[in-house]
């Protein structure tokens, strides 16, 4: 409990340091969001007017104070440009980036770990060394250029599946399902390289060490020396990584949801960075930061399920 | 992390985006006709933008928004087919001797889809709020006042004589809008119109629906129950998406998605035919060094090859500019606008040279690949005369306001789409241009008593013999002035599946032609599937 507080209470001052930052990154890029309301006509009057009544005339302390009074009242504003309160906004687009994540997290570890496990199963034989090739060729390949040619055969080529948008999964769940198969593969494909190299690289490591030789001297079978005795030691690292990954398949589905016009955070963040709509903007990021921190806490947490080890040595400190 | 996002995303907008390089093209595939409409069903269109709202006085539609707009609301006036405004909501407007005050009547038996009556009240608040609007005022500037004469006509009283007022109102300024929508504070996101659909729902980013409006005041439409509008940014995608089936019709502004669809057999297609198109064009800061000599701009003009530009960077869609208006428009004539002549250009460049030194300028342009490969390509052709470029590249928001300050020396642009040349009165007339650092609508900042001469007759009178000859001077005087070194006409196409039928326009009140496609914008009233 102690050691959930804790991590919980590293929380507040990452959330300080990361709104403040982008708070003053985003309003120090070049650009005005008042320009881009009122477009070419604007005149200076009508400029000068909009400025006040968006509270932009004040300095940028200033205004980060205030947001982080409403946000301590729960309230993160409205959008300069559709005045759209910013929580039904993110409300509205999480379900679709969670859904988009998770699924593309299932499809990657659904992969990953039994090419991982077949690979260290044998090491330098012919599995591993295509593996290894396959998995070398999944993160050359850019998502985007993923995305072109799964479109091209899944969707215009053999029809199978839809080229972009999205149904809701209350809506209808099979279609919600077809929807986010292809944006799904596309984010999942560089980690399943990743995840298959570091899986395979601990199995092999963990296979050489006494307890495997002992457990092959007792004539357990292959099968189960491999996945019971050897899978759990060896997913340390990739527990590790899933949780630093978060970051990148983030920024991954905001590629993705762009190309697939999925209408999740990545799009909705990307046109208010372009529409320089701050509050939007600064929501996102408490999501994306808040998000990141917890799913590295439960990292952390769960550590202690895969080595119980762990836990004895936090109780220490 | 952000700067770092918004070059990806850059990367990625590789192929959507549209610099200047697209231009008008001969129409291809014509739509097919299958007998009478048939009503029902449901239509589902991938846009190439998301809207920020659809209350005329606090959003700025882009050509997605507009078809929102069309299919919501009515306008007072309607452009037909011949650039003509017609009576749409309203019923017809008399003028007083001078062009300076003008009677509308306002069509009886009208509902907004609240239930409230169109009448001359409504009609005098909208007005009156679109001309206090900071979106929409400075274009109604003309316009002292709005009174109501009887429960169905109202007077609007001008500065100055406007003979070409209903044109005014056949644009998106006589876009009629319920009562209740001003005392709304959220009205951007609960449109109340007069028009053949209303707001059904609407997840920003996702989809928004349509429904029929079962009260429409023309009998017999719309056609369809229900419509889908889906924002697909990417042009590319948004193709895919309706080859894969996933949508029934698309528009596009993009060059190698209307050169793909070209050669499809399988979608029917419809290139603007109808209307102004944009114009892509370099805008040359007359109002400071090094663009405020003419020989520079003349130097700039002879060395640019358009066609170059949009064989390569707009896939070969379309015909290069000489001025504001392209060919096929009524406005059209000649400019005299100078032919690529590298030799002279050469010896221009030679003759600044030995007066001023070396001859370098900066040309701006927003950070998609597209536009960028514009401004490369003309980098190239610039060099070949002795003038070295560096390219700057600008933000999309920070691009606007560097333009409106003059905080520029050439700049990468595309305006000039107004369906009547008076529309476009502030981005040449002198009184708009102001030194740098100050906002100016006249971005190019030059004056020129001419064009404002020419501006005036042409807003002033009603013959559109004088009109035409008025924005002829116009053109010409751009022409030989040179704040802008014209690229091409932009390009514009629908396309849809076989079975979407009504693509090419449907009907005015009166049952003649209406207007086709325009910019990207089109009605959604008379489409229907069968």
């Amino acid at each position: 409990m102690r050691f959930v507080r804790r991590q919980l209470l590293h929380l507040v001052p990452v959330l300080f340091v990361v709104t403040f930052l982008s708070f003053l990154l985003i309003n120090l890029l070049p650009g005005d969001p008042v320009i881009t309301i009122l477009g070419p006509g604007a005149t200076q009057e009508h400029v000068t007017a909009l400025r006040k009544e968006l509270a932009l005339d004040e300095p940028i302390p200033v205004r980060y104070v205030h947001w982080l009074k409403r946000i301590a009242t729960g309230h993160l504003g409205q959008s300069y440009v559709n005045r759209q309160p910013v929580l039904e906004a993110i409300r509205q687009r999480l379900p679709t980036t969670l859904e988009l994540m998770i699924l593309a997290e299932a499809f990657a570890l659904a992969l990953a770990i039994p090419m991982g496990i077949l690979a260290a199963r044998r090491p330098n034989g012919i599995f591993d060394r295509v593996t290894t090739t396959t998995a070398f060729g999944l993160l050359a390949v850019p998502n985007f250029m993923l995305a072109v040619v799964l479109v091209y055969v899944f969707a215009l080529h053999w029809h199978l599946l839809p080229a972009e948008g999205y149904t809701a999964l209350t809506q209808n769940p099979f279609e919600n399902l077809r929807h986010l198969v292809l944006p799904a593969v596309t984010l999942a494909a560089a980690d399943v390289a990743v995840y298959v190299r570091l899986l395979r690289s601990e199995m092999v490591t963990t296979l050489q060490q006494d307890f495997i030789t002992l457990a092959r001297a007792k004539g357990l079978p292959d099968r189960r020396i491999l996945l019971r005795h050897a899978f759990r030691p060896s997913t340390f690292s990739l527990v590790t990584v899933i949780g630093l990954n978060l970051g990148r398949l983030i920024g991954g589905a905001f590629i993705v949801e762009y190309i697939f016009a999925l209408p999740g955070i990545g799009t909705l963040t990307v046109s208010s960075i372009f529409n320089r709509d701050y509050l939007v903007v600064q929501g996102t990021v408490v999501l994306i930061a808040v998000g990141y921190v917890l799913a590295n806490f439960l990292v952390d947490v769960s550590y202690s399920f895969l080595d119980p080890r762990i836990k004895d040595v936090r109780a220490l400190t | 992390m952000l700067l770092t996002l918004l070059l990806l995303v850059a990367l990625v907008t590789a192929a959507c985006s549209s610099g200047g390089g697209s231009t008008r093209g001969a129409g291809s595939t014509t739509p097919t006709s299958a007998g009478p409409p048939k009503s029902g069903g449901r239509l589902v269109i991938g846009v190439e933008a998301e809207s920020d709202g659809f209350d005329l006085t606090k959003n700025r539609p882009a050509a997605s928004g507009t078809v929102v707009f069309r299919a919501i609301y009515d306008q007072l006036y309607v452009f037909d087919k011949y650039d003509k405004p017609q009576p749409s909501l309203a019923t017809g407007a008399e003028h007083n001797a001078d062009f300076t005050e003008w009677t509308i009547h306002v069509r009886a038996g009208v509902t907004f889809q609240d239930g409230t009556p169109l009448d001359a009240a409504a009609v005098q608040g909208n007005i009156q709020a679109i001309k206090s609007s900071a979106l929409t005022g400075p274009l109604l500037n003309p316009i002292v006042g709005v009174d109501v004469v009887d429960p169905l006509s109202v007077r609007v009283r001008l500065n100055s004589a406007l003979p070409a007022f209903p044109s005014y109102m056949a644009t998106a300024l006589g876009t009629i809008q319920a009562p209740a929508m001003r005392k709304d504070p959220d009205s951007g996101r609960h449109p109340i119109g007069t028009g053949p659909y209303r707001l059904k729902s609407w997840t920003p980013g996702s989809s928004l629906v349509l429904a029929r409006n079962p009260n429409y005041w023309r009998k017999g439409l719309p056609y369809f129950d229900e419509i889908e509008i889906r924002p697909i940014p990417d042009a590319h995608s948004r193709l895919s998406a309706l080859r894969a089936g996933d949508v029934d019709m698309i528009h596009t502004s993009d060059g190698q998605s209307i050169a793909d669809l070209r050669k499809e057999t399988s979608l029917q297609v419809q290139e603007e035919k109808t209307g102004e198109t944009e114009e892509g064009f370099v805008m040359l800061n007359t109002g400071k060094p090094p663009f405020d000599d003419i020989r520079l701009r003349k130097a700039l003009a002879l060395a640019t090859n358009p066609q170059q530009v949009i064989d390569i960077a707009g896939a070969g869609v379309g015909t290069t500019a000489d001025g504001p208006w392209a060919p096929g428009s009524p406005w059209y004539t000649p400019t005299g606008y100078p032919k690529m002549d590298v030799a002279q250009a050469r010896s221009l460049v030679q003759q600044i040279k030995a007066e001023k030194g070396a001859v370098n300028i900066e040309l701006k342009a927003t950070a998609d690949p597209a536009t960028l490969q514009v401004a490369q390509l003309l980098k190239d052709q610039w060099s070949q005369v002795g003038i070295t470029t560096s390219i700057k590249q600008v933000e999309q928001s920070q691009y606007i306001l560097d333009a409106l300050k003059g905080d520029y020396q050439g700049i990468l642009w595309r305006q000039f789409g107004a369906r009547d040349p008076d529309l476009e009165y502030p981005w040449w007339n002198s009184k708009y241009a102001a030194p740098e650092g100050a906002l100016a609508l006249n971005f190019a900042r030059h004056a020129s008593k001419q064009i404002d001469d020419a501006q005036e007759q042409g807003r002033h009178s009603d013959d559109p013999a004088v009109r035409k000859a008025a924005y002829a001077t116009v053109g010409r005087v751009l022409a030989e002035d040179l704040p802008y070194v014209w690229l091409s006409h932009t390009v514009w196409a629908l396309a849809a599946k076989p079975d979407i039928h009504g693509l090419g326009g449907g009907t005015e009140v009166d049952g003649s032609a209406a207007t086709g496609p325009d910019n990207g914008s089109f009605s959604v009233a008379e489409l229907w599937r069968g």
